[in-house]
Parts: structure tokens; sequence; C-alpha cells
């Protein structure tokens, strides 16, 4: 194998032509820096600059950019949202589905007891994504022996390349630097799920205090719904609500279920993308004003992560985000 | 160049100094035109361009703000003039896929997972197999050093895309024949 950016270097340089003479003779002499404001001088370009500027100020397609600001925030919340479900592939190849209700319960205990740092704007997410207090449930031992296996550390090795992307969220999916591990109660756990074939299981979660897990009915449970995060009415804020489940579909690849989003008429903002280096699919249900993220699990299903209802005001609810 | 000496070349620009001009050129001359090769698609475009860019360069130096992060300030102020350049000329401006509604770029082989090298390709040749978007987040990555992050806000796209671009690239040039990034 050739090393391609070795070889790539290599490439571009040969392949650019020289053109200082040409650059040089287009420069015009500078006055120094002290000339230029005693006289007020303005380079020539920037006048022209300024009026294109102020043009773009009254371009309605750069307020239309400003306006989707917050979705912006959004796509923070459903990487991290993202991460967590990767993590969650664990317990989903393992068949304990029908623990869901019991751990979300466990989780909302402990989220009202963390602190978070999701009230920090996007440009300071490098400092959320070493800070941000991370949930960890343990799941017991099982009698096979393995060796130990930490979720939320493989989970911070796979997190290199995003966590090199220096995403300025709100809200992050990160390796605890010093997680507040619990040790959910054997008993209570074993009660309800089925050994499973490793030693230890755990599930890296980033929810926001104001988020509470909700029980999940035995009608939604055959549905597929794997777990429901809520936040809780104030002030004439609607909560909002994260939600993981399982789509019963025929498609096994994401083009065939962008295929079947095509076919109901779901297209807005639908694209490809990867988080965590696991290729998902978004996608907008705008008649429930939900953004979705789908990917494969390993044993090939599917699973959604939707955010619901979609709004700056919710967004807000989850994230701790505040424009002030 | 690390940031420190970018601000002093642009320093010493202020105050007339073309070497401190040429200091950026020798370190930036092959990161510039190549993106602006990849954006208009013609070698004399692209010359023509970059041209314009260092003389920009030197005229708004007044005008750049230190501690920004220069590589970022730089892609923009190029981007932008070649795509300013694009429209003057009435030609096609390059959509990002994910505004192309249901269209997306996507290796049906990738999808499979068939990462192997099929083929010994020269660079050139590797190069040719990435859409124009893939070349240009690689080229940003390995040439620019930029972040991701930062490739995202000077596309305007979700680092999500960004990230898929690359993987993509990426596993198209190691069935080429190219290690990984």
């Amino acid at each position: 194998m050739k090393h391609f950016e070795e070889e790539y270097r290599k490439y571009v340089h040969e392949n650019t032509p020289d053109l200082w003479n040409r650059i040089e003779a287009g420069l015009t002499e500078k006055t120094t820096g002290q000339e230029q404001t005693a006289s007020h001088k303005v380079p020539d370009n920037w006048q022209v600059i300024e009026s294109r500027l102020e043009e773009k100020a009254a371009d309605p397609s750069v307020a239309h950019t400003q306006k989707r600001k917050p979705r912006y925030y959004l796509r923070g919340i459903l990487t991290a949202a993202a991460g967590f479900v990767v993590i969650a592939t664990a317990a989903i190849t393992l068949n304990m589905r029908q623990k869901s209700a019991e751990e979300a319960k466990n989780a909302s205990a402990i989220s009202s007891a963390e602190e978070t740092a999701y009230e920090r704007e996007a440009e300071q997410s490098a400092e959320t994504v070493n800070s941000a207090p991370v949930q960890s449930i343990k799941a017991p031992e099982s009698a096979a022996p393995a060796a130990e296996y930490d979720m939320a550390e493989e989970a911070a090795a796979e997190y290199d390349m995003a966590e090199e992307t220096d995403t300025g969220y709100g809200l992050q999916f990160a390796p605890a630097q010093t997680p507040k591990e619990i040790q959910a109660e054997p008993e209570a756990v074993m009660s309800t799920i089925a050994p499973v074939p490793v030693k230890e299981l755990g599930i890296a979660l980033s929810i926001p205090p104001t988020m509470t897990a909700r029980p999940l009915t035995t009608e939604e449970e055959e549905q597929g719904y794997i777990c429901e995060y809520a936040g809780t009415a104030a002030d004439g804020i609607t909560p909002a609500k994260l939600t993981i489940r399982y789509i019963e579909t025929e498609a096994e690849t994401l083009d065939e279920y962008a295929a079947i989003l095509a076919e109901e008429g779901i297209t807005a903002d639908r694209e490809y993308a990867s988080y965590i280096r696991t290729d998902v699919l978004e996608y907008t249900r705008e008649t429930q004003k939900t953004h979705c993220i789908l990917y494969f699990a390993e044993n090939g299903t599917p699973v959604e992560l939707s955010i619901t209802p979609e709004s700056t005001d919710l967004l807000r609810s989850i994230s701790g985000y505040s424009a002030d | 160049m690390e940031n420190e000496r970018f601000e002093e070349c642009m320093h010493r620009i202020r105050n007339g100094d073309k070497n401190a001009l040429k200091e950026i050129y020798e370190e930036y001359n092959d990161y510039i035109f190549h993106l602006l090769l990849g954006i208009t698609g013609n070698y004399q475009d692209a010359e023509d361009i970059t041209v314009e860019f260092f003389i920009k360069l030197w005229d708004l130096s007044d005008r750049f703000t230190p501690g920004g992060g220069h590589k970022r300030w730089m892609t923009v102020i190029a981007r932008n003039m070649a795509l300013d350049y694009l429209r003057s000329r009435g030609r096609e401006v390059p959509v990002e896929p994910q505004e192309m509604g249901t269209q997306i770029d996507t290796d049906p082989q990738i999808e499979k997972g068939y990462d192997e090298v099929i083929e010994d390709m020269s660079l050139a040749e590797a190069l040719n197999r990435l859409t124009p978007a893939e070349r240009e987040v690689v080229h940003m990555k390995v040439i620019g050093d930029l972040t991701f992050k930062h490739i995202a806000d000077i596309l305007k796209i979700p680092i999500g895309t960004v990230t898929w671009r690359y993987r993509q690239a990426i596993s198209k040039l190691r069935r080429c024949g190219y290690e990984a990034l």
C-alpha cells in the first residue's frame, strides 16, 4: 500500500505553478500603518467589500441562515444522542429490550444528581467534550468469564475522530473523564434480564438533568420502543422528548430506507452522515415536527433516534442552551 | 505555518514588506491553488484567482484580526472568490449534495463494505475516483490541516456530512492502493 498523504503532498506541490511574479506585479505600494491611521486611508477593495456586506445584510437568505441556527444546535444534540445509540447497540444485540424500563428509571435517578455543562455556547464545546458529565450504568457480572469490558472506555477510543472535530455544540456525547458510576443493584436488574455473555456492560449517556426517563408501557415495548426521555413542562414550554426505538421495516440498508422514506414523502433534511464512525441517515418528519437519525445495529435492526417536537424553545429545554 | 508566525507576517505586510507576503505564498500557494482548482475545475481560472487571492491578502492585511485561525480565514476568502468568479462568468456553482433532494453520492461497493485493494492506480487516477466534494474535504484536511469542525463551518454543512465524505474518500483511496490517511 502506498502512503496517500505523503504522495498527495508531493503531487500537489509538483502540480502547482509558480505565480509569484504575477502576484508581485499586482501589489500596490503600502504606506506604513501609522501613515494609514493619520490619513484614514482605506484600501480600494474594502469599499467594494463593505458595500457587498451591506447587500448581504439585507439578503433574506442570510436571515434564513440565522433562523436555522438553532437547528445547528439540534444536530449537535442528535450527534450526542447518536453516540448513545451506538453504545446502546450492545444492549440491542444482547436482546435486552425487556429491561429498558428498569434502566430508564435508574438513569433518571442518576441524571437528577448530575450537574451539566450544557449551558455553554457552541464555541466552547471542546471544553464541553472534556467536561460533560456522563452517566454510566453498569449491569452486573454474568457467569461467563471474560475480560473486563467497559463500553464507555471503548467509546472513548472510538471517539477520537469526533473529538478531533472540536464540535461546537451545546450537548455532546463524551467519554467520561471522571464518570460517576452507579452500580445497579444486581437483584433488581437480574430479576428482569437474562444473563449476558459478557462480564460487564456499560452504557454511557449524556442526558441533561432536565430530561428524565419515562417508563415504557408493554404496548410500546412491543412496538419497538427502547427508551424515552422527556423534559418537564414549565413556564409555558412544552416538554421536549427524545425517543429511541426499533423500526419495523423491510429495508436492510440506509439507501433502502431512504427510498421508503421517499415513498412516504419524507424528504425534508434527508441526508447521510457519519457519527462516531457509524453511518446514519438523518431526516425530518415534518408533520410530527420530529427530527430523526436512523442507523442499522450490528444485528441488522434499524434503530431510530428521534427528537420531538422540533422547536427552538424545546431544544433549549433539552440542551440548556440559551441565546442570552 | 503557526498562527503566531502568520500574524507576524500580516503585521509586516501592513508595513509594506513584500517578503512577508512571499513567505505566506510559499507556505500556502499549493493549498490555495489546488483548492481553487477543485472548485473551478479549470487550471487557468485557478491560476488567475490564486494571483488575485494573494493580492487581496496584501490589500486586506489591515482587516486581519489575529487569533481567529488564519487557515480557516484564508480558506473562506479563497472559496468565496472562486464562487464569485464562477457566478460572474455565468457558470454553475457547485451545489452541496444534501441540497439536491434525494440524490446522495454513495459508492455502492463501499456501502457493502468492499474495502480491499482492487487496483493499483496512479495518484491522479485515484483522485479522479473521488467526487469533487470528497476531494475538497480531503484537500482541506490533508493539505490545509483543518479540523472537521472548521471544514464544516467553511462548507456550511453538518459535521457528520464532512466525516461521511472523508470516510467515503478513504475507502475509495484504499481500494486504489493508497493507505488510509
